[in-house]
């Protein structure tokens, strides 16, 4: 294992002329397997588009966007390049709601994937002697196995912890040393909380340094905070299911941007409104095309997040573009403890109540230090007198909303009249947590 | 053999059990007995009123959460030892009271209280020969 600042020196100091030749050179690669693709295949004959059509990087706008909307109604193989039986891996979003999406991996996916990983936290100085620790969930949550598979390609010795039980994270991190973290910057508020009832002080107890910590956005003030609880380094992480997971981009030792690696990805930013490039540096939302996939190769795929590019050359020497952190959405989707949630599920859940009137109010909040969500609902009519009839009604509701979302909201009864009505756009999220 | 009780949903908090008084007071309606109990978030408002129809009417109106629900009235002597004789029995037919409230008028103990088996209830007030009060009786009371 070299001992250089590069996992892998050449791709990683690739410059600009360089990385957009290889970008035009996978891109041409890609098209051509997008051909294996029935979906592919069917849009590109309806704009009359045809492989060798791509001569310039400019020439990718002349395909169209793909959308999540792409992706649940070809649900669940229509997208795939490759036949099945190359498919080795699978992920699927959460949820029985709606139709979720999936994303298919082959064998060199998943390599490539682990590599990229790898890439990112070498890229912030953890090496085979360090002891990684992944608080993320596992099986379909792409944070369980993109970490785990990135981290023993580095040689780490990895702790698969998964999520949760933070008194036996604690355990773990005492007991067997862990260097290194990933979780979601939620969580770490509760860890150290734990720790602190525990009697443990990170900075004098344990040897952790260095913490990747993503999944959800959160301000520059949070990542300083976590910091200085625990005194270490923490990296900012990205990624998405969609381009696999984990290990798109990552903060370099600058902690200045995050490093999209663009031997994996082409990056547009455009106005969500028009759909038009925006000027060099601006906010807008972030459009990636796969140039390193073959089970699912995504075309344009507009991810929704809003961000920008920080223009400049970086210090570490990469010159693959460094995206801000990572501003909102330009849809509704929530994320809550590293979870992705669309307010239409928790809707669907409550309309399922015939007791429930059709208004309700989702309220995001940070207390003490713990992101929570409390979802307010009203009666129709006054139904019953039996106050443990109400009681069980809520329970169930909470407990429905658990099974559905994966995170455990707290669901209140108002006054009916006192929530947002249905009348034109009511405001169904008010999110008042601070990034 | 029951009456009719208006159930009200309020949110624990400042003001809104006087939002529900203001409203029967503006629509001339007496309160002959209510309680309310210290759940925690919101809390069920038991009421019964001279005219319960009207009151239902009223307050729905004016968007309240409402239900009209029905409870057993009885009445007692006013003497000690009255209530305990009756309760009993309910309690020997293994019948669980839900809920209940009392208050005393002129010479009678009135026992306002929901049962987890109506049924049996009605049978073992028919059997006792226990005085219930009727709602046409209610308006008399105030």
């Amino acid at each position: 294992m070299s001992d250089s600042m590069y996992l892998n020196k050449e791709l990683e100091t690739l410059t600009r002329p360089q990385i957009e030749r290889l970008q035009l050179e996978r891109l041409q690669k890609t098209v051509n397997l997008c051909m294996g693709s029935a979906f592919y295949r069917k849009r590109f004959q309806e704009i009359g588009f045809k492989p060798e059509d791509i001569k310039t990087l400019d020439d990718l706008k002349r395909i169209p966007f793909t959308t999540k909307q792409d992706l649940r109604d070809n649900y669940p193989f229509g997208i795939s390049a490759v036949p099945l039986e190359k498919v080795v891996r699978l992920h699927s979003s959460s949820g029985t709601t709606g139709t979720p999406t999936v994303i298919l991996h082959t064998q060199k996916d998943l390599d490539e994937w682990a590599e990229a990983v790898a890439r990112c936290l070498y890229m912030v100085g953890l090496r085979n002697t360090d002891v990684f620790q992944n608080t993320s969930g596992y099986g379909m949550f792409t944070g369980g196995l993109g970490f785990q598979y990135g981290a023993e390609r580095l040689g780490m010795l990895t702790v698969p912890a998964a999520a949760g039980n933070s008194k036996r994270q604690v355990k773990f991190i005492t007991d067997f040393g862990t260097t290194a973290i990933h979780a979601v910057p939620s969580y770490l508020t509760r860890l150290y909380e734990v720790m602190q009832e525990l009697g443990i002080d990170p900075r004098k107890d344990t040897r952790l340094k260095t913490f990747a910590i993503g999944a959800e956005p959160h301000s520059e003030a949070q990542r300083k905070r976590i910091e200085e609880m625990f005194g270490v380094k923490a990296y900012n992480s990205f990624g998405m299911s969609e381009m696999c997971g984990p290990g798109v981009a990552f903060e370099c030792p600058e902690q200045n941007g995050m490093h999209i690696w663009e031997d994996n990805y082409i990056v547009e930013i455009i106005d969500p409104d028009t759909l038009e490039p925006v000027k060099d540096g601006e906010l807008g939302e972030l459009v990636l095309t796969t140039i390193n996939r073959e089970a699912m190769p995504l075309i344009r795929y507009r991810t929704r997040d809003l961000t920008r590019i920080i223009t400049g050359t970086c210090p570490c020497g990469r010159n693959h573009a460094r995206l801000d952190r990572m501003k909102g959405r330009s849809d509704d989707m929530i994320v809550l403890k590293g979870v992705n949630i669309f307010p239409i599920q928790i809707e669907t859940i409550l309309m399922k109540f015939k007791e429930l009137s059709t208004d309700y109010l989702i309220t995001l909040e940070t207390k003490d230090m713990n992101d929570e969500m409390l979802v307010e609902v009203e009666f129709g009519d006054m139904f019953t007198d039996d106050y443990g009839y109400l009681e069980s009604l809520m329970r169930n509701i909470a407990h429905q909303l658990k099974d559905e979302l994966l995170i455990t909201p707290k669901v209140k009864i108002v006054k009916k009249g006192s929530l947002p009505q249905s009348e034109g756009k009511a405001v169904r999220v008010k999110d008042l947590r601070k990034f | 053999m029951t009456i009719h009780q208006l159930s009200i949903f309020i949110e624990n908090k400042p003001g809104t059990l006087n939002e529900i008084l203001t409203i029967l007071k503006e629509a001339n309606i007496q309160i002959i007995a209510s309680t309310i109990s210290d759940t925690v978030e919101y809390g069920i408002y038991r009421v019964i009123t001279s005219e319960p129809d009207k009151a239902f009417k009223v307050l729905k109106t004016k968007g309240i959460s409402v239900n009209l629900s029905d409870v057993f009235a009885i009445s007692l002597d006013n003497k000690v030892g009255k209530a305990s004789d009756v309760i009993a029995l309910f309690t020997d037919q293994d019948i669980n009271i839900e809920y209940l409230y009392s208050f005393l008028i002129k010479d009678r103990g009135i026992l306002i209280f929901r049962t987890n088996n109506p049924d049996s209830t009605k049978e073992i007030i028919l059997h006792h020969k226990l005085t219930i009060i009727r709602e046409t009786e209610l308006k008399t009371l105030c």
